[in-house]
């Protein structure tokens, strides 16, 4: 896992990936890993329409970046 | 990852920006930027709990690339972050998942400007392209 001196022990990120997978199990609350099933909340598209996050990867390889803002 | 839209584009994924804030002013943001992605909000944080991406604390979300977007914003009339919608502190993350939906790349920022690296998340999508489950 990289890390970076700079900042310290707890600053370092955390990403995984692993290739060939058996089928996702459900993560526990709030927990996300490489393998499990990705959450689907509803969210809101630009229109203020209900979607469900899963429309993302319905038909490809979704990349989800979770932003705090737009700006 | 504008930047780099076309790589995704060559490697088969979708990108999908999920922010906080209202769907207008995602709307007015992306549209603005011209964001060639799709822009979806969940204003009440519910999307990034479940994905379990934090509020970081002063000491991860401090400095100049955490506050100035936020007062420029502001000073433009749309605030975002914590005294307008959306919310200053909010760790980032990202994460790639296939189309059976099984997540098979996760990156929690420790700090506002901890983003994944494009090349990595290439990485990882051009290999679910060649090992799907």
């Amino acid at each position: 896992m990289p890390s970076d001196a700079r900042d310290g022990p707890e600053s370092h990120s955390s990403s995984t990936w692993q290739g060939n997978l058996p089928a996702g199990s459900l993560p526990a609350m709030g927990i996300v890993e490489v393998g499990d099933r990705a959450p689907d909340p509803v969210v809101l598209d630009t229109r203020g329409e209900d979607v469900r996050l899963s429309s993302a990867w319905a038909e490809r390889t979704a990349v989800l970046a979770f932003l705090r803002h737009f700006g | 990852m504008r930047d780099d839209r076309e790589r995704f584009e060559e490697a088969g994924a979708a990108v999908t920006l999920i922010g906080l804030g209202r769907p207008e002013q995602a709307a007015a943001f992306c549209e603005r930027r011209r964001v060639p992605f799709s822009c979806l909000s969940s204003p009440d944080r519910s999307a990034h709990r479940a994905y379990g991406l934090r509020r970081g604390s002063l000491n991860q979300v401090a400095g100049p690339a955490t506050w100035l977007p936020w007062v420029r914003n502001a000073a433009t009339g749309n605030p975002q972050g914590r005294f307008g919608q959306g919310d200053v502190a909010q760790l980032p993350g990202t994460f790639v998942v296939d189309t059976t939906g099984v997540v098979r790349y996760a990156h929690r920022g420790r700090r506002s400007s901890d983003l994944a690296p494009n090349d990595e998340v290439l990485a990882v999508v051009s290999r679910v392209g060649r090992h799907p489950l």
